[in-house]
């Protein structure tokens, strides 16, 4: 039997924003509906979507997806304009396959 | 710089081809940005070429430095007439270029209900703007204004005018060599679900048609706000919601636009003569 390994993609986001107190739960939680919106339940559930770490102070995080859903997610990224009516845009500065490298890209930044 | 540098540098070329300026925002606002998502050349719409030589000297004093395509051409003047050649060498500028150097490029929108208005308009601005793009609402304009050589771009929002394209029009922008331009922020500021999905199928349509009939096609953001910037990977990642796969729109943020506006530059750069034709001292 072939057994198929599921590949994660770590985007490195930058968060742009000229207002102050943009809430990272808030973020997370757009991420999310914007991806269901666009590619429904189902999408969503088999894109594997994880925030797996996030620097408040930086305004930067990393988001782990499988790497068939990169396209998607980047998409997902770049339509998402507002979040608690605070106007922010969600910058993908790196993509790695490797989390310690995202890490170390994140610590440079 | 190493030859790694210069091949990411220039992987993340891109352009924004349509910036309005506005009381609440000024160009050091959207410089700012671009910047920050790594867009080297910014189009603002709306100021004359004398403007923007004015913009570029202010510049020097500040935190960004504007830089004019006409002053890298001279730079970069050959005496070859290739205008391959002659892009080959502007691009090796723009990777070799500073990150806090940015290029500004003049255009003008007109937008008109008349021929007869576009066409006085259009003598009038010409020579006074380095890109020149038509919007409208009427199919006979549109059709008129690809014939026209004075134009460089017709201007398509997904929300009003993309119904107006045609076979019969794209066999005509594509033998005059035109480019249409799809303005992509109506999928940012759509006001609900309902019309999302309208600017969706929208955009499908057009493009399926524009696949169909091999019309070269150029992205732009037309942001409101700095903030509606998005850098040509952003926008290629944008195109494939409109049914275009990523890979096949590899030259529609930034080869096409680049190409026709370094012809343009050297069409009303003082050494030239006419088409093909300039003065070499």
């Amino acid at each position: 039997m072939m057994v198929t390994i599921t590949r994660d993609r770590y985007v490195v986001i930058s968060i742009i924003t000229k207002e102050i107190g943009v809430n990272v739960q808030s973020i997370k939680t757009k991420v999310w509906h914007t991806y269901q919106k666009l590619y429904g339940i189902s999408g969503s559930s088999s894109a594997g979507l994880y925030f797996e770490h996030f620097d408040e102070n930086l305004q930067s995080g990393i988001i782990r997806c499988s790497h068939d859903s990169l396209p998607s997610l980047l998409t997902t990224l770049a339509l998402i304009t507002r979040v608690d009516d605070k106007d922010v845009l969600l910058y993908p500065s790196y993509v790695s396959g490797v989390i310690n490298k995202a890490k170390k890209y994140l610590s440079k930044s | 710089m190493s030859e790694m540098e210069n091949t990411v540098k220039k992987l993340q070329l891109s352009i924004e081809s349509n910036v309005l300026l506005n009381d609440s925002y000024s160009l050091l606002d959207y410089i700012e940005i671009a910047n920050e998502i790594k867009i080297p050349i910014i189009i603002v719409n709306g100021i004359t070429i004398e403007e923007k030589n004015k913009l570029i000297t202010e510049s020097k004093n500040s935190k960004f430095e504007f830089v004019s395509l006409t002053n890298i051409y001279e730079s970069v003047l050959d005496t070859s007439y290739d205008l391959e050649q002659t892009i080959l060498s502007f691009k090796n500028y723009l990777i070799n270029m500073d990150s806090n150097q940015h290029i500004i490029v003049s255009r003008k929108n007109v937008s008109s209900s008349s021929i007869e208005e576009i066409k006085k308009n259009l003598a009038k601005i010409r020579f006074h703007h380095e890109l020149v793009c038509v919007y409208s609402n009427a199919k006979n304009i549109l059709k008129w204004v690809a014939t026209d050589r004075r134009v460089d771009f017709i201007s398509v929002d997904l929300h009003k005018n993309a119904s107006l394209i045609d076979s019969a029009l794209c066999s005509l922008i594509k033998q005059s060599g035109k480019l249409l331009e799809i303005s992509l922020s109506t999928l940012l500021t759509s006001k609900d679900d309902k019309d999302f999905s309208q600017i969706l199928r929208n955009g499908k349509k057009l493009m399926k048609l524009l696949k169909q009939n091999h019309v070269p096609f150029t992205f732009s953001m037309s942001p409101i706000s700095p903030l509606h910037l998005r850098n040509g990977s952003q926008m290629r990642y944008l195109g494939e919601l409109l049914g275009i796969s990523y890979n096949k729109s590899k030259n529609s943020v930034f080869e096409y636009q680049f190409s026709k506006l370094v012809s343009n530059v050297i069409k009303i750069h003082d050494s030239s003569i006419f088409d093909g034709v300039k003065d070499v001292q």
